[in-house]
């Protein structure tokens, strides 16, 4: 398979190279109990052909971020600060309309859900059609020809076929590759996938990953993997950030992460992966229970001062519970905000 | 939602006469409606090769003349031919049902979408719009609109049209609101689709399979009413044949004298709403899922 001429000229990254650059980002939510922060102060650098995988449980600003990026923060959330750079064109700068067209052409997203991502009364290859036509000056049937062409590259077996079909007649991963055809049909410079395999059953999620990658590698895009799911992370990324509570509380090579990931947050979300025993002596450790992060997220609206993280923290003292740590890079390349970092657990 | 493309998609791929025969042995009720529509949708449309007289004029040798071979249905006070006037009246009957009907349902379309996609205070206002309208009953505001807007064909048609808008607003509206939460809408905005696109080409397709159900069971509704207006002296005017001012006219008189210049009016107007709702609902079932057995 040769990877498919792009449309028009590639606009070339800006900016040292830099595909997506955020800066500070703070989307805030503003209710009539009060406004609180869902991503306060996110920054991060997703290079060309990178992947980085934004990881964290549920809750934890995540999909805001991504959805900030694309400016497409729901009722009654708005972006109120920083700068999120698109191959070093700033997004928030933009009308709505010229987002609009960036949107699914230069930075694309996919969504977790695929059995209704796609409009159950057209077919799918009308979808992508539409999608093609959105941003490229294709007539309908290089559009349609453009649809079957992507559907192939996704690996659809009889693509021609399956573009008249609707969205029903297609099992939820046919569906998630058809969603990535649309996502890609216009070689997007950054590709945002939302959880993007989670509502697929395990054997299914492997082969999307992997065609996820083929196709970065095929097409050179970035891409910004947002997952609570570790296994999927060490897969598929270069670099992790972890988030908690709307911030960024680590930020690592994805080897220096799993080796020795600084934040007691990231340790234990490793902790509470069900891990496979091999050995007796890996069996001995394994057994018993899963370990957990006690308590929950705090929520939004009424979080903690000092570290967001210290009411469920083993290592918290009063420091943590008063000043909330400073970012910093701890090793090279590998930051972590935490007032101590790495340290065994006390008590 | 997708049960209805699902549908939609498994009887494309038969043929169209086993498909046909297969919804005729489901819903045969349905079926006997649709051909009751045909009948009269044939009758409206070839009523010049099917009749013999002239509906308007009159022949005073023939007044009240009772069924024969000739005038199978009889002639009314002024000598014209009954059977030929309920053909004609089927134009009239039709053109006010599926003209009002469509009228109404376009406008309900536009106004339900706004209201339910846009939300905020356009929603607000259109609802309690919608709730004033409804808080009358049709006939009393069909006939309030047809009796300040002067009886003509044109006239019926839109006085009976507006009492409508508010029904399918709020069908439209209620699935306008439920569709664009659905995540192919977040999708379609992913793609860098503009709100009007999404709301026309995505939402709109979604919530109309209701609306059709609507339509089906107001067209009847809509043929009552002006059946209704007509005999009240407000609906379409002479010289066009309405069923509804052929009852009016004869009824108090002649419904001890000349019965048939009331019973087969009477018949024709029955049938055609007995027809649309045994339509209405079976195109429910088929097409509502949660109506499905």
């Amino acid at each position: 398979m040769s990877p498919t001429p792009h449309p028009g000229p590639l606009p070339q990254a800006g900016g040292g190279g830099e595909a997506l650059d955020v800066e500070n980002l703070r989307t805030r939510f503003f209710l009539r109990r009060g406004a609180f922060d869902a991503v306060s102060g996110v920054s991060f650098q997703l290079k060309r052909g990178e992947t980085l995988a934004l990881v964290g449980e549920s809750g934890c600003g995540k999909s805001m971020t991504a959805l900030s990026i694309m400016r497409l923060v729901p009722e009654p959330g708005r972006v109120i600060g920083g700068t999120v750079r698109l191959a070093g064109e700033s997004l928030l700068a933009l009308d709505e309309a010229a987002m609009r067209g960036l949107r699914g052409n230069r930075i694309s997203m996919i969504f977790q859900e695929p059995m209704t991502s796609l409009n159950p009364v057209l077919t799918v290859g009308s979808q992508i059609e539409e999608a093609v036509r959105l941003h490229q000056d294709l007539s309908r049937s290089a559009a349609r020809e453009r649809a079957v062409e992507m559907l192939r590259l996704v690996r659809i077996p009889e693509p021609a076929r399956r573009a008249r079909d609707y969205p029903h007649q297609l099992s939820g991963g046919m569906r998630q590759r058809a969603m990535i055809a649309m996502a890609l049909s216009s070689h997007p410079q950054v590709l945002i996938a939302d959880e993007p395999t989670t509502a697929l059953d395990v054997t299914i999620q492997a082969q999307i990953l992997d065609l996820m990658l083929g196709l970065q590698q095929e097409l050179g895009t970035a891409m910004l993997l947002i997952t609570h799911d570790l296994g999927v992370v060490a897969e598929t990324a270069q670099r992790v950030v972890v988030m908690y509570a709307g911030r960024k509380v680590e930020e690592a090579a994805v080897e220096d992460l799993f080796a020795n990931p600084l934040h007691p947050y990231t340790r234990g979300l490793m902790a509470s992966v069900p891990k496979l025993a091999i050995s007796a002596e890996d069996f001995s450790q394994a057994a018993g229970r899963l370990q957990e992060i006690e308590g929950t997220v705090p929520p939004l609206a009424s979080l903690p001062e000092g570290c967001v993280f210290a009411p469920r923290c083993p290592r918290a003292d009063d420091r943590c519970r008063a000043v909330y740590p400073p970012y910093e890079e701890m090793q090279p390349g590998h930051f972590a905000a935490c007032w101590h970092p790495g340290e065994a657990a006390h008590g | 939602m997708a049960s209805l493309a699902e549908r939609r998609v498994d009887l494309a791929r038969e043929g169209f006469w086993s498909r046909t025969g297969f919804l005729i042995r489901r819903y045969p009720l349905g079926a006997a409606g649709a051909l009751i529509m045909v009948v009269f949708v044939l009758s409206a449309a070839f009523a010049p090769w099917i009749t013999e007289f002239d509906p308007l004029s009159t022949n005073s040798r023939l007044s009240l003349a009772p069924p024969s071979l000739e005038h199978w249905m009889g002639a009314d006070f002024m000598g014209r031919d009954i059977y030929s006037r309920i053909v004609y009246g089927a134009r009239v009957s039709l053109a006010v049902g599926v003209g009002s009907t469509a009228l109404g349902c376009a406008i309900g379309v536009v106004v339900g979408l706004l209201s339910g996609y846009l939300g905020g205070w356009v929603d607000l206002a259109v609802q309690r719009v919608s709730d004033i309208l409804q808080a009358l009953p049709l006939l009393v505001l069909a006939l309030v609109m047809s009796a300040s807007l002067g009886p003509s064909l044109r006239n019926t048609i839109i006085a009976i049209s507006i009492p409508l808008i508010p029904y399918a607003a709020r069908v439209i509206r209620a699935n306008t609101l439920a569709v664009r939460e659905l995540a192919f809408v977040e999708a379609a905005r992913a793609v860098g689709m503009s709100e009007l696109r999404i709301a026309v080409r995505h939402v709109l397709p979604n919530t109309i399979a209701p609306l059709i159900v609507l339509a089906t069971a107001q067209l009847g509704s809509a043929i009552l009413t002006e059946a209704s207006l007509s005999f009240l002296g407000l609906g379409v005017p002479e010289p066009y044949p309405s069923w509804g001012r052929m009852l009016s006219e004869s009824a108090a008189e002649y419904v001890r004298t000349a019965p048939w210049l009331v019973i087969f009016p009477g018949l024709a107007i029955s049938l055609a709403v007995f027809g649309t709702n045994l339509l209405g609902d079976a195109l429910r079932d088929v097409l509502d899922p949660r109506q499905r057995a």
